[in-house]
């Protein structure tokens, strides 16, 4: 069995190094097609993640006035645990001095805007999140009004759960997942129509070639293997090339930005890049295995 | 309805053979192309010889293997109707035994390729039934067609050679695809290729060899399993007669091993030459059988 392994391999090397042009045609051709994938799987998976993130990072915050006795603050957060819906273990009490801290370190030690203040004009807060993103607003309305929390303003909602903003970018990423979900599936077809067609093309041309094998006795499977083997190499190849391109894009062109854009835990990462390599190597292999098969089976009906 | 002289008439001896009595084809050391390449009145002046012992032999019939009156290939009320009411071969039923060697005549479009492919099942009888080495071959599983052509050698006018395979690779393809082992390979191919006076284009492609040559490949290629029929689809319509005599007589070795010979031809001289069992095809239907006939119908029967 080993002997015949090595056969085919060898008979597919053989004919890719003899039919060059189209085996490079049907590189690039899983090149492109990998490349756009690769793009989207990286941006999806953002954007995915991303979403995940806001939708599971909304968090309430109840503003205390800087006149609320320990009693009010007290009761405050006994309403809080209390209320059915807020997630155990979720509520943090953020001093004023706990909310500086914290500014201080968003904009930096030397910040010009923090020199301008005098003293800390920040309220403290309550912190906590619902069990689920979606409750959010009815576990926050539970707690609204209650005495020492500041009264809500125009523009400045008390307890503040950033409502309009979470649902806009859970909203927006539905979209772009959707859009994302479509372009997959016009590019999958795609990547195998174009393929199908390369190895249509390179079998095609050696039509007769299938014919004379079936003729001395080959079976079906004896023919295709060698050109799945191919059609696999085909694929990799170009998964590989696709890889390295995309890596080199992303160092030259979006490295130092999201670099700096996003620095801190816990931002929003895409997939991990070996793994998108590895999807697209499995992707290229299938593709090329699947594209030979399928399109060898009208040339051996002889 | 078949005319057919009794089995124990003795057939003329086309070749002068050696008077051993057994003549197997590796006993024979061929004439190479080259020595066919000398000057044109040495060829002429061979020729006229090799066509005068075509015409005079006629020495005691003796054949290691004779026919053994055990059919190779039956036809029984075959008919062959190709979408678009064309018809292929129309009711026809004749046996060929094994050891023999016959000849398929008819002008074209009469049925002799129908003829060919229903042996391969490369096409399925429309009617009747058609057995190749006591198997039907409309019973025959399509698994099973690959091990049915193994059995039968195929030679064709256009060579059908691998045309990006070297001779060594094109004779042992047909090994290869009954998984022989490589040992195996590298003994048998050499050894046939040898035998077909080739041994010094061994790693020739096809197309830097003659027409004759690569006939010769083709036939090391049929004859490499020793399989118990040979099927020639014109073997000399493409070569000129100084060479199709060298091709002849390979085959002619061949059949004195005991491998049965249909052969559809064109080659008139040769037919009358040789004096072997001629079936006449027009319109898909047997229109003459004889035993020892010539290309055309004759009057007086030799």
């Amino acid at each position: 069995m080993e002997t015949r392994w090595k056969f085919f391999v060898l008979e597919a090397l053989k004919s890719l190094k003899g039919n060059f042009a189209t085996t490079i045609a049907a590189v690039v051709t899983v090149l492109v097609v990998m490349f756009i994938a690769g793009i989207g799987i990286a941006l999806g998976s953002y954007v995915y993640n991303y979403s995940n993130k806001v939708r599971d990072d909304v968090t309430i915050r109840a503003y205390l006035q800087d006149s609320a006795t320990p009693r009010q603050i007290a009761d405050i957060q006994r309403t809080i645990t209390e209320t059915p819906g807020v997630q155990d273990g979720s509520l943090q009490f953020v001093s004023k001095d706990d909310a500086i801290l914290r500014l201080q370190k968003q904009l930096g030690k030397d910040s010009e805007l923090l020199k301008l203040t005098l003293g800390n004009p920040l309220p403290a807060s309550f912190e906590f999140k619902a069990v689920d993103p979606d409750q959010t607003a009815g576990v926050a309305k539970a707690v609204a009004g209650l005495p020492g929390l500041d009264p809500p303003q125009a523009g400045l909602p008390n307890p503040d759960y950033g409502a309009g903003k979470a649902d806009r970018v859970l909203k927006t990423a539905g979209t772009i997942t959707i859009v994302l979900l479509g372009m997959g599936v016009v590019l999958a077809i795609a990547a195998i129509l174009l393929i199908g067609n390369t190895i249509r093309l390179s079998i095609f041309a050696r039509r007769r070639e299938v014919e004379v094998m079936k003729l001395v006795g080959a079976t079906n499977w004896f023919v295709r293997l060698p050109f799945m083997i191919e059609g696999m190499v085909c694929g990799v190849a170009g998964a590989i090339l696709a890889s390295v391109l995309l890596a080199i894009s992303y160092q030259t062109l979006l490295a130092d930005r999201v670099q700096s854009s996003m620095t801190g835990n816990g931002s929003p990462e895409a997939i991990a890049f070996p793994l998108l390599v590895l999807l697209l190597i499995v992707a290229g292999l299938a593709i090329g295995a699947i594209g030979s098969g399928l399109t060898m089976r009208r040339f051996l009906k002889v | 309805m078949l005319k057919r002289d009794s089995p124990s008439d003795p057939l003329p001896e086309p070749f002068p053979v050696a008077d051993s009595g057994y003549v197997s084809i590796a006993d024979t050391d061929l004439r190479s192309e080259d020595e066919l390449e000398r000057e044109a009145d040495e060829r002429r002046r061979r020729r006229a010889e090799a066509l005068s012992e075509l015409a005079g032999e006629t020495s005691e019939f003796r054949r290691p293997f004779a026919p053994r009156n055990e059919a190779m290939i039956l036809l029984e009320n075959c008919t062959m109707v190709y979408p678009g009411d064309v018809v292929g071969l129309d009711d026809v039923t004749l046996q060929i035994d094994k050891g023999e060697w016959v000849f398929l005549v008819g002008p074209s479009g009469s049925g002799k390729s129908t003829f060919i492919k229903l042996l391969l099942k490369e096409i399925d009888a429309t009617n009747g039934n058609v057995q190749v080495g006591g198997k039907s071959l409309r019973t025959l599983k399509r698994s099973q067609v690959p091990k049915l052509r193994r059995n039968i050698g195929c030679v064709f006018q256009d060579f059908k050679l691998l045309p990006t395979r070297t001779v060594y690779e094109n004779v042992a393809y047909a090994l290869e695809v009954q998984g022989q082992r490589l040992d195996v390979i590298e003994r048998k191919v050499p050894e046939i290729i040898g035998l077909v006076g080739l041994a010094d284009k061994i790693d020739k492609l096809p197309h830097e060899l003659s027409g004759g040559q690569q006939q010769r490949v083709s036939i090391a290629r049929a004859f490499v399993n020793h399989p118990p029929l040979l099927i020639c689809d014109e073997p000399t319509g493409n070569l000129d007669p100084e060479t199709s005599i060298g091709i002849m007589q390979l085959l002619y070795r061949i059949n004195r091993a005991g491998t049965t010979i249909l052969m559809a031809t064109h080659d008139r001289e040769m037919v009358d030459k040789m004096r072997r069992r001629v079936i006449a095809l027009e319109e898909g239907r047997v229109a003459r059988d004889d035993r020892r006939g010539g290309y055309v119908e004759e009057e007086e029967q030799v």
